[in-house]
């Protein structure tokens, strides 16, 4: 019941829309336990706290009930739960809470796709888009925003299969309700917002940052060069994500960022395949192939050791390896030996 | 007086028949040979004037005319010396009587011995082919004889001993069948695939390589055990059968290397000709048109020690014997064709100095001299040998030393079926293991299903193979099949077959 408290108030705290962030993590800094934050002396004893009294007069134990009434129908993780997501700590202004509707196993694949782009995308891109995202959705997760456009496209595409949606606002202000339920059915829709939160302009790029976190692979669609999603990028690029897009012909404002991007060594996606293939280099494994890969993991690269120490036949590992090679999972690496693909 | 008989002489490995007129009357003494290159006739009408002499016998003092036929044979004189002798003895001595269908060949010493002669056993097989069963050859090459069904050989030692025989002086004893007693004694092998620590990816491709006939090349750096490998193969293949002993020991008499106690080569021969061997010493030919070292290995294994290490011109002389399974030899007028069946193993090292992708071992080669290397064995060669495989020295004090590792004995036991399996398949195509197979085989007998088209696709586009590599491939995945008895090609068998590539024969440094 206390761990239950203590995640109230967090919530309660952080559905407070007048505080910043930063007076949020002010506040929680100088707590002991969460819930102290619900008593009043601690509240006055904080120094340099603007709007204190406000502070004081909604961060109350009965207010806790109203709140809990409120997320109710959502999933919320925050910063102490188990499952928050690690890509989120690489962030200095990590979220305090998730708000989310759908699948939130989803925030733990380790093979996702953010795909980025404006408003203004021109209508075959768009067709492409819807292709491509139907195609990556059967086998790993793709990241979105909800903003009209690209991000549109695609989760009227996907349907919500396999996506993560964020937003930059609260849920509750976010969508039309039909809209809502279906993505939440089949994957997720999340954002760090409290759900009454209104969405505001600027708030975009911070929703941004956390979709580019979060992917291991990003793919950037269209944009200007004034475009706001030319942070995104470079946000994405700084953690080191593997950055694909779409080339465009000389003045297409829509695909000056884009054609930018593929000069600093962006890779160009032009065909389906380009990306899909990509996508299925790396297929699951066999039990027989997890056994040798991680026998090669530990350490043991040769031939006649991973014979050995797999329990399996000669004709059976060898089989393993090729096939590990095809898969892209190894290399051979000397006339006997084998090491991992290094990505 | 007029007198008749009847030898043989060799062309290649076909015994030809000649037959041998004398004619003496009386007049101005003198002795003519007719139907001999000149420089014989000189040493021959020597030969046999001694002999007669000295065994006791008196040469007649009148016109003798010898006649050889045909005439156009470019022909040894020696293998006629007795025959010759006999018909001038004949002439003199009234009750030598001998059938004319004695097929009559030896060489005589001046002291009127006998002397072996080169490919006895091509000549007796010719001969009997040809209907002939009555032989007398010099005592030497009776072991050799002794292997040949439906002939009655006569044996002997000396010019004298012979004129006895004829005149029923002598007993006649006509040498024992050896024909049943060549496979029975357990064949023994030095070296057995029981003493290789480790190298298990090897052993597997050694098995496959002489179940389907496949030949093999090994790229590993000195002392990693490749000679160690190759010299278990013949301990893996099939036991010979008569056929083949036959086959191999006709061009290991012809060449004259034939063991004259063994008579008869019953086990798979091991040729390991040095890379300084000359293209006339591996291919054949020469001035007698002599099987080369390639020929020797008909039926076993040619192995071709540092690969790299051999001129060009040599290597590539291999291309048409690995194609046809035989080799043309070309002496002065006349081609001689001698098989050339043989399992070809070679090795090398990655690069010249030898430690290339050795673990813990600095290569100083320079990129453009390891290509430089590795070029010395053509594509069109490489198309030709199935089995492609590294070679890496192990530390085997780290191998679990209590597993015991496989006889060679197991090994062929299981080399044996698969080889029954293919002949039955190939029944009618004219070969007899997928080694063999042509284009218009593969088709027939390589089908794959789509899911082995996708496997091998994206094995190419992995390792940006060229289509040259894929027979090969197809090949030995229909081996690796055929060891698992299975009639389809499946995924596992071509992905096992992708993985005997040697990274040391393509052009990359790695
Ligand atoms: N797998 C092995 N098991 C046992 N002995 C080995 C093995 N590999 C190499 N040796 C030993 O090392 C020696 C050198 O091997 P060798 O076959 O001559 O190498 P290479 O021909 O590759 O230079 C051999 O005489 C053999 O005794
Ligand atoms: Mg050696
Ligand atoms: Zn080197």
């Amino acid at each position: 019941m206390k761990e239950n408290i203590d995640t109230l108030a967090l919530i309660l705290l952080d559905s407070l829309a007048f505080l910043s962030y930063n007076q949020k993590r002010e506040i929680l800094k100088n707590a002991n336990n969460i819930s102290d934050i619900l008593d009043k002396e601690f509240l006055l004893s904080l120094p340099n706290i603007d709007k204190i009294d406000r502070v004081i007069e909604f961060l109350t134990r009965e207010n806790l009930q109203k709140v809990e009434q409120e997320i109710s129908k959502y999933t919320v993780i925050t910063y102490l739960d188990e499952n928050y997501p690690d890509a989120f700590w690489q962030l200095e202004d990590y979220p305090l809470c998730l708000y989310c509707l759908g699948d939130t196993t989803l925030l733990q694949s380790q093979d996702s796709l953010s795909v980025v782009g404006s408003r203004k995308t021109l209508p075959q891109v768009l067709k492409f888009v819807s292709l491509l995202v139907k195609q990556v959705a059967q086998n790993r997760v793709i990241i979105c925003g909800n903003t009209e456009g690209v991000e549109q496209e695609i989760l009227s595409s996907t349907m919500g299969q396999n996506t993560i949606c964020f937003l930059g606002g609260g849920i509750e202000k976010s969508f039309n309700n039909k809209e809502l339920f279906t993505i939440a059915q089949n994957g997720l829709i999340i954002t760090e917002y409290y759900p009454t939160h209104l969405q505001k302009g600027y708030q975009f790029i911070d929703r941004n940052r956390l979709i580019a976190v979060l992917c291991q692979e990003m793919l950037l669609i269209s944009g200007s060069e004034k475009s706001g999603v030319r942070y995104t990028v470079e946000f994405a690029k700084q953690n080191y994500k593997t950055l694909y897009a779409l080339p465009y012909t000389i003045g297409e404002p829509s695909g000056e960022l884009c054609n930018e991007e593929i000069k600093n060594g962006a890779i160009l996606v032009n065909k389906l395949q380009d990306l899909v293939k990509v996508e299925n280099s790396r297929p699951s494994l066999t039990e027989q192939e997890k056994i040798v890969l991680s026998l090669i993991e530990q350490g043991t690269t040769q031939e006649d050791f991973i014979i050995e120490q797999s329990n399996l036949s000669v004709q059976e590992v060898l089989q393993i390896l090729v096939t590990l090679e095809i898969k892209d999972y190894i290399i051979k690496s000397g006339a006997t030996t084998y090491a991992l693909t290094k990505f | 007086m007029f007198a008749k008989g009847i030898s043989f002489a060799l062309n290649g490995l076909d015994g030809i028949q000649v037959e041998v007129e004398v004619d003496i009357h009386n007049g101005l003494p003198k002795f003519d040979i007719v139907g001999l290159p000149d420089a014989a006739v000189k040493e021959s009408k020597e030969r046999v004037r001694s002999a007669i002499k000295n065994s006791g016998f008196i040469f007649p003092n009148k016109a003798i005319t010898v006649n050889l036929a045909p005439a156009d044979l470019k022909k040894e004189g020696a293998y006629f010396d007795l025959v010759i002798a006999l018909s001038i003895l004949r002439a003199e001595i009234e009750d030598l009587k001998f059938a004319e269908d004695y097929v009559i060949i030896g060489e005589l010493g001046l002291d009127g011995l006998i002397r072996p002669l080169d490919g006895i056993m091509s000549i007796m097989i010719s001969a009997v082919k040809g209907g002939k069963t009555k032989f007398i050859i010099p005592k030497e090459n009776a072991q050799e004889a002794s292997y040949i069904q439906g002939a009655e050989t006569i044996a002997v030692e000396n010019l004298a001993e012979v004129v006895r025989i004829f005149k029923g002086e002598q007993e006649i004893k006509y040498i024992e069948s050896n024909v049943d007693k060549v496979f029975s004694e357990q064949e023994k092998f030095e070296y057995d695939l029981c003493y290789v620590k480790g190298q298990y990816k090897a052993k597997r491709a050694l098995e496959i390589a002489v179940s389907g006939g496949h030949n093999l090349l090994m790229v590993g750096s000195p002392g990693s055990g490749k000679t160690m490998l190759a010299k278990c193969i013949p301990s893996i293949m099939p036991k010979m059968t008569m056929e083949e002993a036959l086959e191999t020991t006709e061009i290991h008499s012809v060449a004259g290397k034939l063991s004259r106690e063994k008579g008869i080569v019953a086990t798979r021969p091991f040729m390991t000709p040095h890379h300084t061997a000359t293209i006339i010493a591996l291919a054949g030919g020469g001035q007698d048109a002599k099987p080369g070292i390639i020929s020797l290995a008909h039926n076993g294994v040619l192995y071709m020690d540092e690969m790299a290490e051999y001129p060009r011109n040599v290597l590539e002389c291999l291309r048409q014997p690995l194609e046809d399974r035989q080799i043309s030899v070309a002496r002065a007028k006349l081609y001689a064709t001698y098989p050339a069946s043989f399992m070809l193993c070679g090795s090398m090292n990655p690069c010249p100095c030898g430690n290339l992708g050795t673990k813990g071992a600095i290569c100083n080669c320079s990129t453009s001299s390891i290509i430089k290397y590795r070029s010395k064995l053509s594509a069109p060669l490489l198309d030709r040998i199935d089995i492609q495989l590294d070679i890496e020295g192990v530390k085997y004090e780290d191998l679990s030393s209590d597993k015991l590792e496989e006889k060679s004995e197991l090994v062929r036991k299981r080399v044996n079926r698969v080889r029954t399996l293919q002949q039955e398949r190939f029944e009618g195509d004219k070969i007899t293991t997928n080694a063999q197979m042509s284009e218009v085989h593969i088709k027939k007998y390589c089908k794959l299903s789509k899911e082995c088209d996708e496997v091998l696709k994206a094995y190419y586009e992995k390792n940006n193979l060229t289509a040259r590599a894929r027979n090969r491939i197809l090949k030995v995945a229909r081996t690796i099949a055929d060891m698992e008895f299975s009639e389809d090609i499946l995924p596992k068998h071509l992905i096992e077959a992708c993985s005997y590539r040697s990274k040391g024969t393509n052009e990359r440094k790695y």
